[in-house]
């Protein structure tokens, strides 16, 4: 059989004796991802730098990390951006085309900055002689980070990245159901070096073009750890990014690191971190990064009056569409009360304020983004759910249960006790001091406040935003300014008890807050210190698929059970014939939903092949192979003259249906 | 030099390092375990062509050591036409073509206490 991973061209090098002396496949192994690694941050980095570079040096004053995040999320945007345009017009998506692309997109704004007519900004030149350390000196004081606060951040990374990384390792090798989904249409841009004609509206072509330039530049097939590092890479990313956004809400590097232990270290491996970066669900994962981003983008255009922040801020929301439609649907949600809650605080101000924010919009670069945007969707590329009635299914009454809002303990389950807890602590705590306070930073407040209680409302009680959308997916989006009022009701706390109390009584207290803190947050990332093999599922089940590819044709109907075989998704990576090609026997309780009228042929042709049920649905389907797990309702077919077990191996069985 | 870097830089550097070897372990660790012989231990047998009623088979020795294969083929009352055994080491795969095949039903074969029965198509 083919391997996916085969490497002909290599093989006879590495499996020579010489080859193995040398260990050949290792160094190899360390090319391939060194590949990955500079690719990433060529494609997702350098186009961010350099548009960055252009447009925003000259005018605000950013820290290095607000760098790296902006960097990565632009790229991100302006990556989707190129592809879409190139497919556009034809230009086949191949490794040269898109080089060159990128390599254009890095350099044209690099160019520019160079004419008379773009420095923006009098004194650049003098900046531009100016060493790193004596820019950055000139960055305001709560950007810049102590030597203490240096090792303190330095310990929280490496601890996030010490515990993801542990977690992530043990389901590496790609099995899971949404990555499986969504590296079908990568292989499928990868095969055909063009967009493909989506004909569900689960996915968004956002959601693969990122890893589409990634398979095509590197050489390396998605079949592999790659997808799972640059989801990680990402969350990570986006994770700096809470943290940026909170130092610039409350200016205090304790109060930002204090944020990022709460989303990044505590509950490191939950929902919708580590498990969604394991699980592979790509639009959320981007959705966490282009949230924060664009909301520092729109805090620090709308504070510092920057027409060209606001106009990134415009770009990111409007890619965010490309990305992930629940995502960008939720964040409508969030800048409306932000903008609601800023101007019910200030509202004999408010025509004034409305005033002002028009005036910023109305400026050329903002003016040119949104062309663009209207240019992409109605010229460019139209995403699949605004052409069908994916927007208007969610915009009703909650029908499901599920949809019908979360329950506390539900809630508090899956966010972390002692996040939920101190982050709505935080919040009152947040919202009484401002208040209390008259000369309070009304847009911070606005800021976190309108998120947090948008959040809470869409979670708790959607029926009265008429959103019919799965509550506990909504509630996950809290995690994050949880996080945030978390961090910052902690190091009040701690502030407290600090002037209140004897430094003896106070120590003790701290020693027995962190212990708390820890086993809470840190017990569930232990109990995946186990290093079980989990593995030989996910290479029998590719093994099972090649051989279906080999044997079988495009005319064939295969039914798979996905309720029990393990990385059942990634059967339809190898053959290609189509999203839905395959027919799945799903769970049990889904045949049952009240709510949705599904047919029971999936079922039935396993459960009971030889009834006359059974017969029916094989002539109305016309399937005639079957993959199921190995000892899980094979019996039937073992017994039955019209079926015949054509291929086995420990986990997977293949059953071919006699003409 | 160190101390002439900005600690805003340090920070990303350190960030950029870590990001780096947290990456390649992870790759590493799927290279590895991508392998079908990888500390594991499993068999494959398949038909060859099984859309042209051929009873022709492969066997593929991923038990992580050599392993004997005992195989029958049998008729559709359960008697045994012939019987034979190959030694595989490990990673080896074998096609098996018999001169006996028409006269067959069942691919019986039997390994470390396992029994995979195949069926003519």
């Amino acid at each position: 059989m083919t391997g996916e991973k085969a490497g002909w061209l290599v093989s006879p090098i590495v499996n020579h004796p010489l080859g193995k002396k040398f260990k050949i496949h290792k160094l190899l192994m360390f090319i391939d991802y060194l590949k990955f690694f500079f690719s990433f941050f060529f494609l997702f980095f350098l186009p961010g730098f350099s548009v960055l570079y252009l447009i925003l040096r000259p005018k605000l004053k950013i820290s290095p990390i607000e760098y790296l995040i902006f960097s990565t999320g632009i790229s991100l945007a302006l990556v989707n951006l190129l592809v879409l345009v190139l497919n556009k017009f034809e230009i086949a998506l191949n490794t040269s085309n898109i080089f060159n692309a990128i390599l254009l997109l890095i350099a044209l704004p690099l160019v520019a900055s160079t004419f008379p007519a773009w420095q923006l900004f009098p004194s650049r030149k003098k900046n531009n002689k100016q060493s790193a350390k004596n820019l950055l000196k000139k960055l305001p004081s709560y950007l810049q980070l102590t030597k203490n606060q240096l090792l303190i951040a330095s310990t929280l990374i490496f601890i996030s990245f010490f515990i993801t990384t542990n977690f992530l390792a043990r389901d590496i090798v790609p099995n899971n159901t949404d990555l499986g989904h969504h590296m079908y249409w990568v292989k499928l841009i990868d095969k055909t070096e063009q967009l493909p004609a989506y004909d569900t509206s689960d996915v968004i072509v956002g959601e693969h073009i990122p890893f589409a330039v990634l398979t095509k530049l590197t050489g390396i097939s998605v079949l592999s750890a790659f997808p799972v590092i640059f989801l990680a890479f990402i969350s990570f990313i986006s994770l700096l990014a809470i943290y940026a956004l909170a130092l610039r809400i409350f200016k205090s590097q304790t109060i930002a690191w204090s944020v990022f232990l709460f989303a990044g270290v505590f509950d490191a491996i939950a929902d919708p971190l580590g498990k969604f970066v394991s699980g592979g669900v790509v639009g959320n994962i981007l959705g966490n990064l282009f949230i924060p981003l664009i909301l520092l983008a729109t805090y620090l255009a709308l504070v510092n009056k920057k027409s060209e922040v606001l106009a990134l801020a415009i770009f990111l929301t409007g890619s965010l569409f490309y990305i992930h439609h629940l995502s960008a649907f939720l964040l409508l949600f969030i800048l409306t009360a932000f903008a609601l809650i800023y101007l019910g605080i200030n509202l004999k101000h408010s025509p004034k304020i409305l005033g002002s924010w028009l005036k910023l919009l109305l400026t050329p670069l903002p003016l040119i983004i949104i062309g663009l945007f209207i240019t992409t969707i109605s010229w460019i590329y139209l995403p699949h759910y605004l052409s069908n009635k994916a927007v208007t299914s969610v915009m009703q009454s909650p029908l499901k249960d599920t949809h019908q809002g979360v329950s506390l303990s539900g809630f508090i389950s899956s966010t972390g006790d002692w996040r939920t807890i101190l982050g709505v602590l935080g919040l009152a705590i947040f919202i009484f001091l401002s208040i209390k306070n008259k000369g309070f930073k009304k847009y911070s407040f606005a800021l976190l406040s309108g998120w947090s209680l948008i959040l809470f409302a869409l979670s708790f009680f959607p029926q009265f935003f008429l959103v019919d959308l799965p509550s506990r997916r909504v509630a996950n989006y809290l995690i994050f300014p949880l996080s945030i009022t978390a961090g910052y009701g902690l190091i009040i706390l701690l502030n407290k008890l600090k002037s209140n109390l004897n430094r003896q009584l106070f120590l003790t207290l701290l020693l027995a807050i962190v212990i708390a803190l820890s086993l809470n947050g840190l017990g569930h990332s232990l109990k995946y210190f186990t290093h079980e093999n989990q593995f030989g599922d996910a290479v029998q089940l590719y093994h099972a698929s090649q051989y279906l590819d080999e044997k079988t044709i495009a005319e064939d109907t295969i039914l798979k059970d996905h309720a029990n075989l393990k990385a059942d998704t990634w059967i339809k990576f190898f053959l290609l014939r189509g999203y839905n090609y395959i027919l799945a026997r799903t769970f049990d309780y889904k045949y049952e939903d009240p709510t949705k009228d599904r047919e029971t042929c999936t079922r039935d042709m396993i459960v009971a092949p030889d009834s006359s049920r059974g017969k029916e649905c094989y002539q109305e389907t016309g399937t005639d192979y079957l993959i199921l797990r190995k000892d899980i309702d094979n019996f039937f077919f073992d017994l039955s003259d019209n079926f015949s077990k054509i291929y086995s191996n420990d986990t997977t069985v293949i059953y071919k249906k006699h003409e | 030099m160190l101390k002439s870097i900005p600690n805003n830089s340090k920070l990303i550097l350190f960030l950029v390092v870590l990001g780096f070897l947290a990456g390649f372990y992870l790759f590493k660790v799927e290279t590895d375990n991508h392998n079908s012989q990888y500390h594991k231990e499993w068999t494959a047998v398949y038909f060859l062509n099984p859309t042209k009623n051929s009873l022709a088979f492969a066997i593929e020795n991923y038990e992580g050591k050599e392993t004997i294969y005992q195989y029958s083929i049998t008729e559709i009352n359960g008697k045994v036409i012939t019987t034979a055994e190959i030694k595989l080491s490990p990673g080896q795969k074998k096609d098996i073509n018999l001169e006996t095949e028409q006269l067959g039903e069942k691919v019986i074969i039997r390994y470390n206490d396992e029994e995979i029965i195949l069926k003519r198509p």
